[in-house]
């Protein structure tokens, strides 16, 4: 979907982040403390990032508006394997 | 470049614009959908829509996300037709929507025009050239041959195939300068699209509306990008400074303010690579020259141009491009990306659309730019480079785009050249709420300015010769720097003393970075200037409350609570009785049969159909995530949970499978049942507050109408035309019930809101003091919608929202205009409809029930 290597996926951890120079991926199971604070991060440095999550509207009430996308995991999943 | 481009992430304002296109296109589609035979027609009236937003704010990127977004999600597969204003453009938004939108295929109209095996969200990009206009081009694609449909047969057998067609025309504006008429006809005759995208970043755009003249269409949905949210997204500089130079009268015949100009450029341009330099960013500027064009036996303006930027020092031959096409071509495109080259000299006049994120420094020495120079040429500096983002707004030398001009005639305050300057000037504030503008060069104090709101620099002028050795030594130096003409040797003495002064003051004002001393004042502590900044005082002696309850969501403990998940899931449970529907394997269906023997002779037949498992799970998926605070996957998990609970106490035997499946046909037949459990639930834990104060004052356009009755004074400017008339009926009331009224803006902080069980917010259009009314502060809550002639009014969120009630200020009143004047609405629950309830009368407003 973004055209980067695999990820290993840690499943204990609440989210999972990869990062390079040019996007920052975010996949986040649950919703924590520290995911919120991560994502401020992002928000300050506008970074290039997506943050994929079963519960969007969680991280949207407590970021505000911010210049990154937080998309649903399952619709995202459906759209990419449509047709 | 290296490797594939990552996918750029949305900023808030372009997520905004997707999802507002994306919901008109569905709400036009649903419409389409239930009245087929009135497909033309819904196109042309409700199906056009208009994407305004500045250059630099990813247009393309926007539309392209968009249709993108609408695979798999109309009632119909959509076809769409873009349309770029030249060739140039053509290949950048397919290598953009290549990059950017890998959900789309992209498909080319000259080598398949085939109906056969279209797929959803299928994009041809092309200029209307390359099909409305007559050439050869055009007639190829036009025709039908053995082995290819025309575009005309491939758009009837789509249309008749029951593919929706959409239509996205970019940079609107240029798209319909010369062949409006053409394009038009073609639009209307040939394309008959369901949907239509217009895009521009040029307000009160004249062309556009000519076209929608011309091709009968009404633009009815309009987003509107504000340059400020795109500057603040990091995507738009923040300001920008133009320069010129400007010596003593006289002295545009004795040096070249060209040269003296394009050295200004490079000295701009070498701060600005220093600056990346020292603050490690891997990017490389970019100083734009644009020319003039060749006149006919002329001497070509590239060469001389280049002959003068390679005397510069620190110029070299190789770090020139060339861009000799008078079109911005996919040449203009690579030549901007390409880190060897640190100059780009090019003739085009309109650039509108192509990128070039890593130039800061414009240098114009073309005559007659126009009034688009702005927007068409300049908007190229504007972007902001992806690995610059992170620094936006601070720093100030990064910041800002440079534009350099020169015209000699301005030296001789002609008024054309003056007029030019202006008309530049106006152009630029399309780009720009902060414009700087700099008079430099030595130009004495009494000489007026050419542009009053300019600041001038004055350049130390160095004294004249002492000698005749002093002389010859500076002139040399001066001459082979290009910056006087070798004529002058042959001038007098004083002439040539005069010469060398002159020159050396352009050049040290060239050599001088330009903007080094003016304050420095970008980045965000110097927002964008407010149009709006005339205040209105709250008006305390009406009687409103010091602030407004509002209704808080749940943070994410609260929604990630397994109490919380399992109270929405028994309340569900319980109130669809779903234990008895445990084991339910066959759906009711009936199937109609005609005797093809007998004219006319047609029965019915009942049947049981099996439900298929998997197609129960993959619907189900969705039905679950009807509120995207809580987890589809923890909500199955509890209602399961609740009803293997029921099952067991009720002695029913069942596998775990047909739990799952239970409730996953339970949750497809009646989502509107979990949505109230989910509302129940959320309203019992959700927070209230009336801890942010109504605002003393707000700050609008100047002389607003007073308003008697209005919580500042005025009829605030941010209303539409039913919530003007609505507030005008409101506060002429002569019965006195209506105490005050304010008008609850969307999204500000202080503003009354209700949670809607989805998680989304809802922010009614009025508050009211009521007299008589026995809700707190007296307070009623109004709504007011356009009409329900388009389906907008039944949307499932207005469908949802009109279903709740304000925990203080408790039911909202549903208004719209009709034929009959103002009427209330209500839900009709059994048709699950909002409904004409009766003619809205203020004095009902006191009842705290519809």
């Amino acid at each position: 979907m973004h055209g980067l290597p695999l990820t290993t996926y840690d499943s204990s951890r609440a989210w999972n982040e990869h990062t390079d120079d040019d996007v920052t991926l975010i996949l986040a199971d649950r919703t924590d403390d520290a995911l919120i604070a991560r994502l401020q991060a992002i928000a300050v440095s506008r970074a290039n990032a997506f943050v994929y999550s079963w519960t969007p509207g969680q991280l949207k009430t407590a970021l505000g508006p911010v210049n990154f996308e937080i998309r649903p995991v399952r619709e995202a999943l459906v759209k990419r394997f449509q047709q | 470049m290296s490797g594939p481009a990552s996918l750029h992430s949305l900023a808030d304002f372009q997520d905004e614009a997707v999802k507002a296109l994306g919901a008109t296109i569905s709400r036009v589609a649903e419409h389409i959908d239930t009245r087929p035979d009135h497909r033309r027609e819904i196109g042309l009236k409700s199906g056009t829509m208009l994407l305004q937003a500045p250059t630099g704010s990813g247009k393309t990127l926007m539309l392209g996300r968009t249709l993108e977004g609408m695979i798999g999600k109309l009632p119909m597969k959509c076809v769409w037709f873009w349309f770029a204003p030249y060739s140039g453009l053509v290949t950048q938004t397919l290598d953009s929507l290549a990059e950017q939108c890998p959900g789309i295929r992209l498909r080319d109209l000259t080598a398949d025009r085939s109906a056969q095996g279209v797929r959803d969200g299928d994009v041809f990009v092309q200029t209307w050239g390359a099909v409305a206009a007559n050439n050869k081009d055009a007639k190829r694609v036009r025709r039908t041959r053995e082995d290819a449909l025309s575009l005309d047969d491939m758009l009837a057998t789509l249309r008749a195939e029951g593919v929706a067609i959409g239509v996205v025309i970019d940079e609107a504006h240029l798209n319909f300068g010369v062949s409006a008429g053409a394009a038009a006809s073609f639009y209307l005759d040939v394309l008959q699209p369901d949907f239509t995208l217009l895009a521009t970043a040029t307000p009160n755009d004249d062309k556009l509306v000519a076209f929608e003249k011309a091709a009968g269409v009404e633009v009815q949905s309009r987003v509107v990008i504000d340059r400020d949210r795109v500057v603040r997204a990091g995507l738009n500089k923040w300001g920008l400074m133009l320069g010129y130079l400007r010596m003593n009268p006289g002295d545009e015949a004795l040096i070249d303010f060209e040269q003296a100009t394009l050295t200004a450029g490079w000295t701009q341009h070498r701060q600005i690579r220093a600056r990346l330099e020292d603050k490690d960013i891997g990017v490389v500027p970019l100083m734009l020259v644009q020319v003039e064009d060749q006149a006919t036996g002329g001497e070509d303006p590239v060469a001389r141009v280049k002959a003068k930027l390679l005397e510069i020092q620190g110029v070299r031959d190789d770090l020139i491009a060339v861009h000799t096409s008078g079109q911005p071509d996919a040449d203009f495109h690579m030549m901007a990306y390409d880190h060897s080259k640190q100059i780009l000299i090019f003739k085009v006049a309109v650039a509108t659309g192509f990128d070039a994120p890593r130039a800061w420094t414009l240098v114009s020495v073309r005559p007659n730019r126009g009034t688009g120079f702005g927007l068409q040429i300049v908007g190229r500096i504007m972007r902001v480079h992806p690995l610059v983002r992170p620094l936006h707004g601070q720093d100030a030398l990064l910041d800002k785009g440079y534009v350099f001009l020169t015209d000699p005639d301005m030296q001789a305050g002609l008024s054309s050249a003056v007029d030019e300057l202006k008309a530049v000037r106006q152009s630029l504030t399309v780009l720009s709420d902060q414009l700087d503008v700099v008079e430099y060069g030595a130009a004495p104090p009494a000489q007026p300015l050419l542009l009053s709101d300019a600041h001038r620099l004055a350049a130390y002028v160095p004294p004249p010769p002492v000698d005749d050795a002093d002389r010859q030594s500076r002139l040399d130096m001066l001459i082979d720097e290009g910056v006087i003409d070798a004529d002058v040797r042959d001038m007098t003495p004083d002439v040539v003393d005069r010469a060398i002064v002159a020159g050396e003051t352009a050049r040290l004002a060239s050599q001088t970075p330009l903007f080094g001393n003016l304050p420095e004042h970008a980045g965000p502590s110097a927002p964008p200037k407010p149009t709006k900044q005339t205040a209105y005082r709250l008006n305390r002696d009406l009687g409103l409350p010091a602030a407004l309850w509002q209704e808080h969501p749940l943070d994410y403990r609260q929604l990630s609570d397994p109490v919380f998940l399992s109270d929405v899931a028994d309340a569900f449970c319980d109130q669809s009785a779903l234990v008895g529907k445990l084991g339910q394997t066959l759906s009711r269906a009936s199937m109609s049969l005609r005797d093809l023997f007998i004219d006319g002779e047609e029965r019915e037949v009942s049947l049981n159909l099996k439900i298929s498992n998997a197609r129960v799970a993959e619907r189900a998926q969705a039905a679950f995530q009807l509120n995207d605070s809580i987890d589809p996957r923890h909500l199955e998990r509890a209602l399961i949970a609740a009803l293997r609970a029921r099952a067991e106490d009720g002695g029913y035997s069942f596998t775990d499978q047909d739990l799952r499946r239970t409730i996953q046909l339970a949750v497809m037949r009646e989502p509107d049942a979990l949505m109230a459990a989910i509302k129940v639930e959320q309203g019992k834990r959700a927070r209230l507050d009336d801890t942010i104060p109504i605002p003393e004052t707000i700050f609008d356009y100047a002389e607003l109408t007073i308003a008697r009755k209005a919580s500042h004074g005025v009829f605030p400017s941010r209303m539409n035309k039913p919530e003007r008339a609505f507030a005008e009926m409101l506060d002429a009331d002569p019965s006195g019930t209506v105490q005050w009224w304010l008008r609850n803006p969307e999204n500000e902080l202080w503003a009354t809101r209700m949670m809607l069980p989805t998680g989304a917010r809802f922010f009614p259009d009025f508050a009211v003091g009521i007299k008589g009314r026995t809700s707190r502060d007296g307070i009623a809550l109004v709504e007011i919608k356009d009409d329900g002639e388009d389906g907008r009014l039944h949307s499932d969120k207005n469908r949802l929202k009109i279903q709740v009630q304000h925990r203080e200020y408790r039911n909202v009143f549903w208004s719209c205009d009709s034929e009959r004047g103002l009427v209330q609405l209500a839900f009709n629950e059994a048709l699950n409809l909002i409904q004409p309830l009766r003619p809205f009368e203020i004095s009902r407003m006191v009842f705290l029930h519809n």
